[in-house]
């Protein structure tokens, strides 16, 4: 008999040990799976990016991961997974109908892409997570995401653009799933509670200049309910400030279900709605006058200097009052970002500033006060698209010698060069 | 409190909040600074902020009307900026559809600029204005001086100026010649001259603007000097 027992006991040890082993092994295999760097060389040879050929998964095939910011997260299941923040190798400008006034509200940050890497049966999966805030929730936190009080959907898509699931959450609470409506198959409306959408995706083209170059993108979403409704071209206008628009476009269309339920998200879905950094290059212990040139998507710089006394990375035009003995006031809280942060508002204190202190700070404020920074992306690619703004007010405060200065930095502004014929630069 | 102040503290006010409410600022700074309207100066420039202002708060047919009262009381083809104006005025024209206007617009600007003389005017701006001009408009008088002016300033050939497709092609080129200028020497860090230096001749190896080149001549003999 004690031989029984000590044998049972032997044997049930040796599953336990040989169990926790195996469940090591496991999670020791997902971890050199998903190492960054594994992941990259095996997405780069595979072919699950989509080719851009005229085809579905079309929507994905600009894309590109940004491997630096790659990070491990646990799915609500627990599983390691990692996730890559996606960009978007077109600079398209997103809006809705925000705006009480139909106009300042409009542009709003584009939905955020995150590509997210788990390991299934030991083999990599690999799907396409796209965290889309309510208009509230963007209203409220401009594009920025907080994991317990978030509002709004997530969607999980395939690489080729098939939606495969996802969740909808309401002040950081998960309320349901969503999966897709597949034709010839009834939408999952009578087991809980369902409603089914149809989210119509539409695209414009504006230009920028009279002889219609410079050709900028536009793209928004409508929302409909219903599997079978049909797409109505969005009411409101887009490329304000542009000179001509094309009409919006239908690029696609795709019906989705809704349910209320306790069900635990898929692996697909990441570490959920989670904040993605999508700032490069940014140094997490900055010191005083540190400089950091950002690279923006499309290639353009922009130059941030680093103020220990605001803990903030400053704006050139900023930087310059500063070098000008400006006394400066910081007023924007909100934009404090997880140490990467950004001065958008200032206020000189100095009793007299001058005419160039003035106009540095109109065009800070003006960016902040007119373009309603949803996030710092926004507000970068701002920058990024006039980068020629902060060459023009360098010349003006330092370099313009004759001539009337003021009216060759509204030339610049306006243009992007200095008008030398009207005004010569030391 | 002479006038100077008293628009650099409107001036501010705009610019900080956005061009919020400003025409009733601006009426209101008007009432308070009686005179200052008589000044052609602030007027013009008072003027400019009420448009702007238009402007920016999306009041584009208002912001027109401004425009062109600000047009027709402060600009003669000897104003600076008549250019950067007019073009303002024909872009207003088309966001709002109104593209008629817009042409005939830009054929006034563009017939005040040839009378004047193009050597007295931006030159891509120019070039910006003639290729609004509708192409039954561009009769051998009107874009025959034009061509020949450009031939001349920047030494291409008429192939490179004859139509409008090829007038853009050299346009952008133009303006990236100019943004590119204004990059070298905003950018110029006075304790590295040699790379501004080396900067400035790839450009002056290139550049075909005179404008353009007589600046960096300009900045380079002086940085060589120095």
């Amino acid at each position: 008999m004690k031989k029984l027992i000590l044998s049972v006991t032997l044997l049930v040890i040796t599953s336990i040990i040989s169990c926790t082993n195996l469940k090591d092994e496991i999670h020791e295999n997902s971890a050199n799976l998903l190492q960054t760097e594994a992941v990259k060389i095996w997405f780069e040879t595979s072919s699950i990016k989509p080719k851009n050929t005229r085809v579905k998964g079309n929507r994905f095939s600009n894309l590109e991961p940004l491997w630096k910011l790659a990070k491990e997260e646990r799915t609500k299941k627990g599983s390691l997974c990692l996730e890559v923040p996606l960009k978007y190798s077109e600079d398209v400008r997103w809006m809705t109908n925000l705006g009480a006034d139909g106009r300042e509200d409009l542009l709003i940050n584009r939905p955020k892409l995150i590509m997210v890497v788990y390991v299934d049966k030991g083999e990599r999966v690999t799907t396409i997570k796209e965290v889309r805030p309510s208009i509230e929730y963007n209203r409220i936190y401009r594009g920025r995401i907080l994991r317990d009080k978030f509002s709004g959907k997530v969607f999980v898509w395939s690489w080729s653009g098939e939606l495969v699931g996802g969740s909808f959450y309401k002040d950081g609470k998960r309320l349901g799933s969503i999966s897709p409506v597949t034709s010839g198959e009834p939408a999952r409306t009578t087991e809980q509670v369902c409603t089914v959408y149809t989210d119509c995706t539409w695209s414009s083209v504006c230009y920028d200049h009279p002889a219609m170059q410079y050709p900028i993108l536009y793209g928004t979403t409508t929302h409909s309910e219903g599997s079978s409704a049909s797409c109505s071209t969005p009411e409101y206008g887009h490329g304000d400030g542009m000179f001509g628009c094309t009409p919006w476009e239908l690029t696609g269309s795709y019906s989705h279900t809704e349910c209320h339920d306790v069900e635990d998200p898929g692996d697909g879905e990441g570490g959920g709605p989670i904040e993605v950094d999508t700032f490069q290059g940014f140094p997490a212990n900055p010191y005083h006058g540190q400089v950091v040139e950002y690279e923006h998507p499309n290639g353009k710089k922009t130059t941030f200097t680093y103020d220990l006394n605001f803990k903030l990375w400053m704006l050139p035009e900023v930087t310059n009052m500063r070098s000008r003995d400006f006394d400066i006031q910081i007023t924007a809280p909100h934009m404090v970002f997880a140490g990467g942060i950004l001065g958008v508002y200032a206020i000189p204190l100095a009793v007299e500033p001058s005419q160039i202190g003035k106009i540095v700070l109109g065009g800070a404020a003006l960016i902040y006060a007119g373009l309603y920074i949803y996030d710092q992306a926004t507000f970068i690619n701002y920058l990024g698209s006039n980068e020629h703004l902060e060459h023009c007010i360098r010349l003006y405060s330092f370099k313009c010698a004759s001539g009337p200065c003021d009216d060759c930095l509204h030339f610049c502004r306006a243009q992007g060069y200095w008008p030398s014929h009207l005004c010569r630069l030391d | 409190m002479n006038f100077q102040k008293r628009y650099n503290d409107i001036f501010l006010d705009l610019h900080t909040t956005d061009f919020v409410d400003s025409e009733r600022k601006l009426n209101l700074f008007i009432e308070n600074n009686p005179g200052i309207m008589s000044d052609s100066d602030f007027g013009r420039k008072i003027y400019l902020l009420k448009a702007q202002g238009l402007e920016h708060t999306g009041k584009l047919e208002d912001a027109l009307e401004v425009y062109l009262e600000l047009w027709n009381k402060f600009y003669s083809v000897e104003s600076i900026n008549y250019l950067l104006v007019g073009l303002t005025i024909i872009e207003l024209y088309q966001k709002l559809s109104k593209r008629e206007a817009a042409v005939k617009f830009a054929e006034t600007v563009f017939d005040q600029i040839s009378m004047n003389g193009f050597e007295n005017h931006d030159l891509i701006l120019t070039i910006s204005v003639f290729r609004m001009l509708p192409d039954l408009d561009v009769t051998a008088s009107k874009a025959l001086p034009f061509h020949n002016y450009l031939i001349e300033q920047l030494n291409v050939t008429s192939e490179d100026v004859m139509d409008k497709s090829k007038l853009a092609e050299l346009e952008k080129k133009l303006r990236d010649e100019g943004q590119w200028l204004t990059k070298i020497l905003a950018t110029a860090n006075p304790s590295t001259p040699e790379t501004t230096l080396r900067e400035l001749e790839k450009f002056l190896a290139s550049a075909i603007v005179p404008g353009f080149r007589s600046q960096a001549r300009y900045t380079y003999e002086n940085l060589k000097g120095g």
